[in-house]
Formats: structure tokens, C-alpha cells, sequence
């Protein structure tokens, strides 16, 4: 073993960190709008993200540029986070619930099969809209990646922006922390929800869409994505963004960091321990609603 | 609950298994195999419906135990040693595991969702370490060819369709056993303990030992269920501990009726055969029906689902 | 309050029980009455147990289509020894537990002649005892490790079980070949890096094959198996460009390989070195990696491209049942599907009836030619000899570089049936 320090796997190592932690966040994104702020578990939202990507490679496929596909499948998020509330979810006396943990999960295997029986099973790619590397020290980066590392950015500081300095925000914080003190000051918090819940399904959908270069696309990809979405929403705890930060950072870019230095298996089984010890170890004080 | 309904809702179950012991006498083997499959997920459910809804303690891992029995009694069938060692070993393996999570997720930390998910994370490794060993356990191939043992064979008995009628016995005598704690002096603790736990304690009981306690005997019953569960599909296999069976059991107990053990049986194992049913008929659309079935079920039960909020927000 | 609730579930069960019961009822009746006088056509009923959901989704959809293609054909020249075949389809989910559950009843309510189809290799080996300790032949269809032997018997081979697919001792050893021969560059000593899924197989083939590699002079400078929930290879894919492999072989199939295929493009992993497999890029799996299987090289038990005269028909007649199908035939179809079937027509035909035993007798050393090309059924460990094919991925299509010649698994090796 020579003793130089080994800066090419290094940078290596450091980008693919922030590669994992991207993808990993935009794919959590849309969860963690439903869940941080309403505590509602979206299960379908694994479905939702496949079937973003299903409507991008449609619309890629029908010649319209990456960017009218990513839109697209946003709206198709959004259409189906509202059919879901405007049949089930409104009409459940309680939406932060079991009920509502049941009724997506439900619309979630309608819409996986509902895709199995329309597209088949077989699996469909969507082209990115640049390809190439940039070269970083030496070290090649993909540009596409480059583009979601920029992405997960802008999300991660508009939604500060958003919730912490617009009325908007302070509308929808009023809501989380007490409901009722909220109506009272002429807040429409179910207005609120339905916004924030089809706000979610779209960037489900759009998360779909941007990650479908760089993923699988067929019917059976969802529960995986519900599955690590999922993880990086509780690991990071509810509340304000910084949670759904945290939860990628561990989820995404740790379990890409001990992959480098230790491998495939280690990695996953490492990421579920250090999640798991964050579970344990976390103090309920830091928790406010839980 | 009324008193007259709980009556009228167990004569009904002891309806139900004094016709099931009729079965074999109607039904082809297949048929024999499906329903013990279906009264041994019914009793898994309610064995954790005994935790989750009787004791307050959701857990998003309640599959590792019926898994970890699974697995046990396969490994002994394989080495060759009789059922009930297998069975007993199963047995243990859950109670130790089941202490251990309870002592570090109760003790260590008292968020209630944090213990949920602690499970899931245990169960998900649990299926990575069945995944990894081949030789001791078979890997993703799992253990296969385990096949009905000869049960009373130490009796010296041996009858056709004797693994059923063990089955059915089984299920009714450890389904009473779980109905028998609920109305026991245990039972209106762990409701306390649920509803109020700071009375409790102010009342002297130790709330941990408790809530440790009762995730103890849902580790134990379900392991027997996974045990017996393992000669009826001939293989136990990593999926048993994946995130499908995971939220299943959940689904069942909260369709079936949170808290009150026997709608999680019923549910469970209904569901099971049905699907099984609609799945000959429907070869391609039955996923489908059945994920409009869950949410129709769900809006249907809605009302009765307030009453898991509300212990749940106070928890 | 409760009262609707468990009315609502016992009238599920009763439905249940009685939408059961009446099919049993409703056979008893046809037995029955095929008892007394003019007994009804009689019919060879093959099961088929498909994973249409779930992870073999694909297989499972390649499957029935091939075995249905079988079904028009055999029954449009009068059947099996004149009667009509019926196949039936259930839906294994991708689950050994339901695989058991369905192959049970396809055997008790059905009264299947023949078993064929599961998918992945746990699903396999839960049907091998059921289908053995009822006394029904069994032809599993998908490529995997050997699974033809006696359960608790390694050495004996099974008189109810046939393989259809490839094993790794079939393909490995002609495909390093070829690549050594003819693609990689001669000057050096090659270097091959396996990448495998975290699974039976993949495992097994590599455990296999890094011994052939070496002893063919290849240089082995890379191992690794990536877990089923892995999304992001891009750690991994850096890993094996350092390595400054020439040759990656990948046995990760399904989604995995996608995944892996479409961020390997990312990073330009095909400029570095060449990519190879099996299984990983057949027909059914590649539909999702788009150009990213640009220049795969690629050896499997069948490519449409085939120029038989036999495949020839075959397609036109695949074409001709699934018009819409964008899917070309891939293996699972034309062999998984269509080739195991002919094969075990061909069997009943020549035994003249169904007799498990006749069946047998039957099948030992049957060739065949079928789209595949010529097939021999192996006497001594019931796996199918068959021609293995070279094939090279442009532009989504499979050009066939080369017939690697007709392949036999030795003995009973690696038989995963305990």
C-alpha cells in the first residue's frame, strides 16, 4: 500500500456522497411535505413516484423535452394526491391516522397494479436531458448528477425560504401547531392540507420524473421507494426542514460514504444500524409532536 | 363493550372452529392446508393485536417473531430433530429477542413511534442476515423441504389430516388463552397502563415491566404460529421478515378491529382464504379489486378507528 | 357499532367458503358423470405457475405468453394424443409461500398432468416437494443453479423434475472462452471484475466462474454482491472503473441491473471496459435500460434473431396471438414457456399417455427442435442440453455473434436441493 494519500477516490467518495444525499432527498421530498408538517403517511407515495416516471417516459417518448415531461409528471402527482383526498382522506374523521396510513397503502396497490395491468410488467427508461461528465480534480462527475445535486439545493432552499419567511408559511406552521387557535384567527387549515397534500403528490411525481434517468422504472419500484423515503422522514424526525436534511444526509449520503470505503452490504446494513440508534438514542424532548 | 356482545362473538368463534374440525371430511388436502395457513396468520394477528391495540405498543416489526419461529423450527427439521424441540426452540429465541428490544426500546427512550420503527429496522436486518447465509440457512433460497410432521407420533398416533386438526386445536387454545389475558387482572392493567399510564404508576406498577411483559407473550405466540406455519408452505424463507408481512399484519388488525383480538383473527384469516379465492378467479385483476377493497374497508370503518387516535395522541 | 363489522367479515368468509366449495362440488359432478356413459373430451391440463406480480413480473408475463403460443400450436394439430391442452395460470406473486399454496391446488382442484414455471429459485424448491410427493411432473423454467436431484439424495437424480433453463456450469466456461478468444485484447493478462447480486445464484455462478477465469489466465481483481434494496451504484461503479478491469461480468437481474446499467452509462463505465452477462440482460429485463445496453455483450438460450426456420414460426405465431405486444419473444418465452412445453408434449405424445412413469421414460435423452435450436433432454440429471448463443446488445436489439454450441450440465453439480 503506498502511503500517498488517494485524492481521486477521495473526491470520488465525497461526490458520491452528495450524489446519495440528492437523490435520496428529492425522492423523500414529497413525503416529507405530508408527513413533517400534517403527520399524515402518504404510503402511496412510492406508487406516485413510479408513476412520475412512467408519465415522463411517455411524454419523452412522445417527443416532448425532459422539462415538459418532468411538469407532466408533477400534475400527474398532484391529480392523484387530490382524487385521493377528495374520495378518502377528507372524509375520515381524523386525517393524521391509521386511516389514513391504510387508505393510501390501498391506493397505492391500485395504482401499481393499475400501471402492471395498463403498461405490463416489463420496464421502461427515460433518457436525461444531458449526458457527459464534468471533470472535478480528475474525477469524472456526471453533469446529470451535477443538474440534481443543484435541484435537491434550490428545493431544500426555497421550502426554507417558504415555510420560514413568507405568510404562506407562517399560515401553514399556525396550522401544524395548533389547528384549532388557527381556525380560530381565520385560518382554513383543511384548505391548507389539500394544498400542502397535492403540493406533495406533485413533487412525488416530479421526483419521479427526475430520478427516472438514473433508476428502474416498472411496476414494482414503488414499495422501495416508499421504503427509503420512508426511513429518511423518521430518521430525521418531524418538524421543520432541517429533518427531512438529516434524514437524507444518513439515509443517502452516509449509506453512499461507508459504500466507498466498505462496500455494497456493509453500507445498508450500517445505515439501518445508525438509524436505528438514532431511534433509540433520540431524546422525546427534541420531539414536540410525535 | 356490552357485555352481550362479547358472548354472542365467542360463540360465534367456537361455532366457526367446531365446524372447522369438520373439514376434512368435505374439503380436498389443499383446501385443509389453506385454512390452517389462514387460522395461523388470523392467530399472529391477533397475537400482536394484543400489543398493538390491547397494550398500546405499536410495533412495525412484528413479523421478525413469527419469522424468527419459522426459521427456527425449519433450521431443527433440517438437522433433524423432532418438531417440538424446534418449536421450543423458536419459542425461546423470541422470548430473548423480544426482552432484548423490549428492554433497549422501552427502557432507553420512551417515544412510542421510535420503538415502531426500531422494529421495522430489526426486522429489515434480520432479513439481510437470512439473505447472507447460505449454508447455515439456505440464503435467498431459504430452507425447503420441510414437510408435515408426524405430531402425535409420540403418542403413537398417526391419522390422515392430523396436522390440521393440531392446527385447529392450537389456534383455539392459544386464541382463548389470549382472550383469557385480556380479561384477566393483566389484562385491565395493560389498559391502564395504555390509557393512563401515569396512574399506573402512581399505583405502584412498574410500566415498563409490563409493556415489556405483554410484548413477550406476542413474541411467543407468534413464533409458535410461524413454527407450525413453515410444514404448510414447505420453506421459510428472508421475505418472511421483508416490509410486505410487516404492514399486512397492521392493515389486518387495524381493518379487523383494533384492540379486540378477535376481528384481527377473523379478518386475517378470511382475508387469506378470500384472496386466495379471488386470486383462482381473478388471475390478473384480483391486486387490483383488492387494493379498492382496502380503501372502501377503510372508509367503512373509519368511525371505529377514531377510538386507536385517540389512544395513540395520548400515548 | 361493531355489530356491521363482524357481520361484514363472516359474510365474506361464507362467500368464501362457498365460492370454494362449488368448484369442488361442480368437478365431483364432471367426474361424475364422466363416470357413467359418453365420458366428456378428455384434456391434459399443464399448471403453470407464474409470477405475474411481483418481482418475476416480467417472467411471469413472458411465460404464460409462451405457454399459450404452445397451447394454440399443439392444439391446432389435435392436441396430445388427441386431447385437447389446457393451460392454466395462477399467479404465484414472486413468493415461495404462495407458489406452495398454488401448486398444491393447482394439483388437488385442477388435476394438473404438469407443473412447469415458479421463478425465482425459493419458489422453485417450494413446489419440488410438492410436486414430487404428489406424483406430478415438474418442469421448472427459469435459468438457475441445478435443482433436479432427490430431495435428501443429492447423487439420484429425480424422476418428477426437469430443468428447462441453463445452469451456471453450462454458460460460464463457453462465454469467458469466446470473450478471451475473440474480444478482449490479447497482449496482457485480462482483468474481470464480477459484480452479482446478493443471492443464490449470482453467488454460486461467480463462486464458478472466478475458478474457470483463472484457469483460462484471467485475472480476477474484483467480487461484490449488491443487497436487493441498493439504488445507488454510483460508489460501486467508481470502484470498478479504479479497478482498471477489462471485463465486467454482472449477474444482477431485474431491476437491480437497470438501475445499475442506466447510472453505469452516467458514468461512462462501457468506454472503460466491456460489459458482459447473462440472465441480466435477456429480453425481459433490458426493456428498461434503454441505450444504456448499448454494446453488451451477452450469452442466454435464445434471441429472436435466431435465423431457424423453426424460430421463424414460431415468432410469426407469437406475433400472430399478441399482436400488441412491443416486447420481442425473449427466452423465458420461447423457452421458459413455449420450448418446455413442446418438449413435454413431445413426451406425452411418445409415451401415449399420461402416466408420470411413461412420462419419464419418456423424456430421457427426447430431443427436439425447437426455436431454441436443437435440445436434448439430459437422461442422467434431467436438465435440458441445449445450444448456448453469444449475442451482442445494438441498439436494443440482440445480434447473434456466435453459436457457442450445444451445453450439458455435469452430473448432479450444485444441486441446491436439500
Amino acid at each position: 500500500m503506498d502511503a500517498e494519500f488517494d485524492s481521486s477516490f477521495f473526491i470520488g467518495a465525497m461526490l458520491d456522497c452528495l450524489n446519495g444525499f440528492s437523490s435520496v432527498f428529492i425522492l423523500a421530498f414529497g413525503l416529507y411535505i405530508v408527513y413533517g408538517l400534517f403527520k399524515v403517511i402518504n404510503m402511496a407515495h412510492g406508487e406516485m413516484v413510479m408513476l412520475g416516471a412512467y408519465v415522463a417516459s411517455v411524454s419523452q417518448e412522445s417527443g416532448y423535452p425532459f422539462i415538459v415531461a418532468v411538469l407532466c409528471a408533477g400534475l400527474s402527482g398532484g391529480i392523484i394526491a387530490f382524487a385521493m383526498d377528495w374520495l378518502c382522506i377528507r372524509r375520515l374523521p381524523e386525517r393524521s391516522s391509521m386511516s389514513s396510513l391504510l387508505a393510501t397503502w390501498g391506493f397505492g396497490l391500485i395504482i401499481a397494479q393499475g400501471v402492471r395491468l395498463y403498461f405490463g410488467s416489463a420496464g421502461r427508461f427515460v433518457n436525461p436531458p444531458v449526458s457527459g461528465r464534468i471533470d472535478i480534480f480528475g474525477v469524472p462527475l456526471p453533469t446529470y448528477q451535477a443538474i440534481l445535486f443543484a435541484v435537491s439545493l434550490i428545493l431544500l432552499l426555497q421550502s426554507w425560504w417558504l415555510l420560514g419567511r413568507t405568510q404562506l408559511g407562517l399560515r401553514i406552521r399556525a396550522s401544524i401547531d395548533n389547528p384549532s387557535l388557527a381556525e380560530l384567527n381565520g385560518i382554513n387549515t383543511q384548505r391548507l392540507f389539500v394544498l400542502s397534500f397535492v403540493v406533495g403528490g406533485a413533487f412525488s411525481g416530479m421526483a419521479g420524473a427526475l430520478l427516472a434517468p438514473i433508476s428502474a422504472i416498472d411496476p414494482t419500484v414503488g414499495t422501495a421507494n416508499s421504503v427509503t423515503s420512508f426511513l429518511v422522514v423518521i430518521t430525521g424526525g418531524v418538524g421543520q426542514i432541517f429533518s427531512v436534511l438529516f434524514g437524507s444526509v444518513v439515509v443517502g449520503g452516509l449509506r453512499s460514504l461507508i459504500n466507498s470505503f466498505w462496500g455494497i452490504t456493509t453500507a445498508t446494513l450500517g445505515m439501518l444500524a445508525i438509524v436505528a440508534i438514532i431511534l433509540v438514542f433520540r431524546r422525546r424532548s427534541a420531539l414536540l409532536n410525535d | 363493550m356490552p357485555y352481550s356482545m362479547i358472548n354472542w362473538k365467542y360463540y360465534g368463534i367456537i361455532a366457526v372452529f367446531i365446524a372447522s374440525l369438520f373439514a376434512p371430511l368435505i374439503f380436498p388436502e389443499y383446501v385443509l392446508n389453506l385454512i390452517a395457513a389462514a387460522l395461523l396468520l388470523g392467530l399472529f394477528s391477533a397475537a400482536v393485536d394484543l400489543s398493538i391495540g390491547y397494550g398500546g405498543l405499536l410495533n412495525l416489526g412484528s413479523a421478525m417473531y413469527f419469522g424468527l419461529g419459522a426459521y427456527c423450527l425449519a433450521l431443527t427439521q433440517q438437522a433433524g430433530w423432532n418438531f417440538l424441540s424446534g418449536l421450543a426452540i423458536g419459542v425461546f429465541c423470541a422470548f430473548i429477542l423480544s426482552a432484548l428490544i423490549g428492554f433497549i426500546g422501552l427502557k432507553l427512550q420512551r417515544s412510542m413511534i421510535q420503538y415502531a420503527l426500531l422494529g421495522l429496522v430489526i426486522s429489515l436486518s434480520l432479513e439481510q442476515l437470512a439473505i447472507g447465509s447460505y449454508s447455515f440457512a439456505g440464503g435467498s433460497n431459504g430452507i425447503t423441504n420441510i414437510s408435515v410432521p408426524d405430531l402425535l407420533s409420540f403418542i403413537g398416533i398417526k391419522f390422515k389430516s392430523d396436522y390440521f386438526y393440531c392446527v385447529v386445536i392450537l389456534t383455539g387454545i392459544l386464541l382463548f388463552c389470549l382472550s383469557f389475558i385480556t380479561r384477566s387482572h393483566f389484562g385491565k392493567l395493560l389498559l391502564l397502563v395504555r390509557d393512563e399510564p401515569g396512574k399506573a404508576a402512581s399505583l405502584g406498577y412498574d410500566v415498563d415491566r409490563v409493556k415489556i411483559s405483554v410484548t413477550m407473550i406476542t413474541a411467543i405466540v407468534s413464533a409458535i404460529a410461524g413454527a407450525f406455519y413453515v410444514p404448510l408452505i414447505n420453506i421459510a424463507y428472508p421475505g418472511m421478515f421483508s416490509v410486505t408481512p410487516n404492514m399486512l399484519v397492521l392493515v389486518w388488525i387495524a381493518v379487523g378491529g383494533v384492540g379486540t383480538l378477535i376481528g384481527p383473527f377473523v379478518l386475517a384469516a378470511a382475508l387469506h382464504i378470500f384472496e386466495f379465492e379471488l386470486g383462482s378467479q381473478f388471475v390478473n385483476w384480483y391486486m387490483f379489486v383488492l387494493g379498492i377493497i382496502f380503501v372502501g374497508a377503510v372508509m367503512l370503518h373509519a368511525r371505529g378507528i377514531r377510538t386507536l387516535i385517540r389512544r395513540f395522541s395520548g400515548g | 357499532m361493531k355489530k356491521p363489522h363482524i357481520v361484514w367479515i363472516l359474510a365474506l368468509i361464507a362467500l368464501t367458503v362457498a365460492c370454494s366449495g362449488k368448484d369442488d362440488q361442480q368437478a365431483a359432478n364432471t367426474e361424475a358423470k364422466a363416470d357413467r356413459s359418453n365420458p366428456p373430451v378428455e384434456k391434459v391440463v399443464v399448471g403453470l405457475l407464474a409470477p405475474k406480480t411481483g418481482v418475476m413480473g416480467v417472467h411471469g408475463e413472458s411465460m404464460e405468453m409462451g405457454a399459450k403460443v404452445a397451447e394454440t400450436v399443439l392444439n391446432k394439430r389435435g392436441g396430445i394424443n388427441g386431447k385437447t391442452v389446457e393451460v392454466v395460470v395462477v399467479d404465484t406473486q414472486s413468493d415461495p409461500a404462495v407458489t406452495a399454496q398454488r401448486a398444491r391446488e393447482l394439483i388437488e382442484r385442477k388435476h394438473v398432468n404438469l407443473l412447469m414455471g415458479t421463478g425465482l429459485s425459493s419458489s422453485t424448491l417450494a413446489a419440488i416437494p410438492i410436486a414430487t410427493n404428489a406424483n406430478v411432473p415438474f418442469i421448472y423454467s427459469m435459468d438457475g443453479e441445478a435443482k433436479t436431484c432427490q430431495p435428501g439424495k443429492p447423487n439420484e437424480v429425480s424422476k418428477l423434475v426437469w430443468g428447462a433453463g441453463f445452469t451456471e456450469r453450462m454458460i460460464v466456461r463457453p462465454f469467458l472462452s469466446f470473450l478471451v478468444e475473440k474480444i478482449l485484447p490479447k497482449h496482457a493478462k485480462s482483468k474481470v471484475y464480477f459484480l452479482g447480486g446478493d443471492y443464490v445464484f449470482p453467488r454460486a455462478t461467480n463462486q464458478y466462474a472466478r475458478s474457470v477465469a483463472e484457469a483460462m489466465g484471467l485475472k480476477v481483481v474484483g467480487e461484490e454482491y449488491a443487497d436487493v434494496s441498493t439504488t445507488d451504484y454510483t460508489p460501486v461503479i467508481r470502484r470498478i472503473m479504479k479497478s482498471r478491469a477489462d471485463l465486467l461480468l454482472v449477474t444482477n437481474p431485474g431491476s437491480a441491473a437497470v438501475t445499475f446499467m442506466r447510472q453505469a452509462q452516467q458514468l461512462g463505465l462501457s468506454d472503460k471496459m466491456i460489459v458482459s452477462g447473462f440472465a441480466t440482460f435477456a429480453q425481459e429485463a433490458v426493456s428498461g435500460m434503454g441505450n444504456a445496453s448499448q454494446g453488451v455483450y451477452y450469452a442466454n438460450r435464445y434471441s429472436d434473431l435466431i435465423d431457424s426456420p423453426v424460430n421463424a414460426a414460431f415468432v410469426a405465431e407469437f406475433r400472430n396471438l399478441y399482436p400488441n405486444q412491443p416486447l420481442l419473444p425473449g427466452p423465458t418465452v420461447a423457452a421458459g414457456g413455449y420450448g418446455a412445453l413442446m418438449v413435454a408434449a413431445e413426451a406425452f405424445q411418445k409415451a401415449g399417455s399420461t402416466d408420470p412413469a411413461a412420462f419419464y421414460k419418456a423424456m430421457r435423452g427426447l430431443e427436439m427442435d425447437l426455436p431454441q435450436g436443437h435440445v436434448i433432454v439430459d437422461p442422467d440429471n434431467n436438465i435440458f442440453q441445449q445450444p448456448m448463443y453469444l449475442l451482442r446488445v445494438d441498439k436494443q436489439k440482440y445480434i447473434v455473434l456466435s453459436d457457442l454450441g450445444l451445453q450439458k450440465h455435469p452430473g448432479l453439480e450444485g444441486c441446491s436441493v436439500r
